[in-house]
């Protein structure tokens, strides 16, 4: 092995280093955003990169989803097990927040996804 | 004539048992695609020690048998265009005369690894799946090493032969 053989192996291992973190670090094209649906009906479509609070309200019944940096959880709301308050935060495509009662669902479209859970051959 | 096709069956003969090998003991690094590509030993001896169309002749009709003895036709899918790029590379980089055979063969792992890749996005038709690179560049660039490494061995201890 000579010193153009090792520029060669370096050369390799550091372009490919290169691609990894700009994979990892280069902005997504599609800017993320969440639909609010009540009834299958949509509501709202709202960017995930503004902080903004969106209440559905219908009576003593509300659902109060709220979008803050860059994530959207619901951040109040009047059913009675609170499952879509305790699912917290969701950002990533194809994540979603439900209120059964309420039937109000959120649900996240574009920018990242999230990485596979299988892959099979 | 017959002398040559002599010599080129037995080294066949050595780059299809180093393949059949390599399918029976994978690589302890659960990553699809990265794989020793100790074969390729074979390829890169016979390309410095007897030129390019040895190693083309022996090279392509390892990856068919190969693939009919045990790979299955999907393997000669991804496994021709690598070993043709792959050698290529390895015949460009030897023509530089910059490298010893062990850059040759850091040049054939990752150009073989590209042209897998490559095929393996047009069978899914995402090319999305160009995430990958990276592993299968430095991959390459390592399993060539290390074959390369081996390769110069024989080849510098039979140089006289």
């Amino acid at each position: 092995m000579n010193r153009f053989d090792a520029m060669l192996l370096a050369g390799a291992l550091v372009f490919s280093a290169g691609l990894f973190f700009a994979q990892h670090f280069s902005p997504r094209h599609e800017a993320a955003r969440v639909m609010i649906t009540r009834d299958g009906i949509l509501l709202a479509e709202l960017p995930l990169n503004r902080d903004d609070v969106y209440t559905i309200a219908d009576g003593d019944n509300f659902v109060e989803v709220a979008v803050e940096g860059g994530a959207v959880f619901v951040s109040r709301a009047s059913c009675r097990d609170q499952l879509c308050v305790r699912r917290g935060r969701i950002s990533a495509a194809g994540q979603s927040t439900i209120c059964l009662p309420n039937r109000v669902a959120a649900v996240v479209t574009g920018g990242d996804e999230s990485s596979f859970d299988a892959v099979l051959y | 004539m017959t002398k040559k096709i002599a010599r080129l069956s037995v080294y066949l003969s050595l780059a299809l048992a180093l393949s059949w090998v390599e399918h029976l003991l994978p690589l302890p690094i659960p990553l699809p695609g990265v794989k020793l590509g100790l074969t390729n030993v074979v390829t890169l001896f016979l390309l410095y020690r007897y030129g390019f169309r040895d190693a083309l002749i022996v090279a392509a009709m390892r990856v068919l048998l190969a693939g009919m003895l045990f790979g299955g036709p999907t393997s000669i899918l991804y496994a021709l265009p690598g070993a043709l790029l792959a050698l290529f590379a390895m015949a460009a980089v030897k023509r530089a005369r910059l490298f010893t055979p062990v850059g040759a063969s850091i040049a054939g792992g990752v150009f073989h690894n590209l042209a897998q890749l490559t095929v393996a996005a047009w069978v899914v038709k995402t090319v999305g799946i160009t995430y990958y690179l990276p592993v299968l560049i430095a991959s390459g660039a390592l399993t060539g090493l290390v074959v390369g490494v081996f390769a110069s061995a024989v080849y510098e201890r039979t140089r006289n032969a």
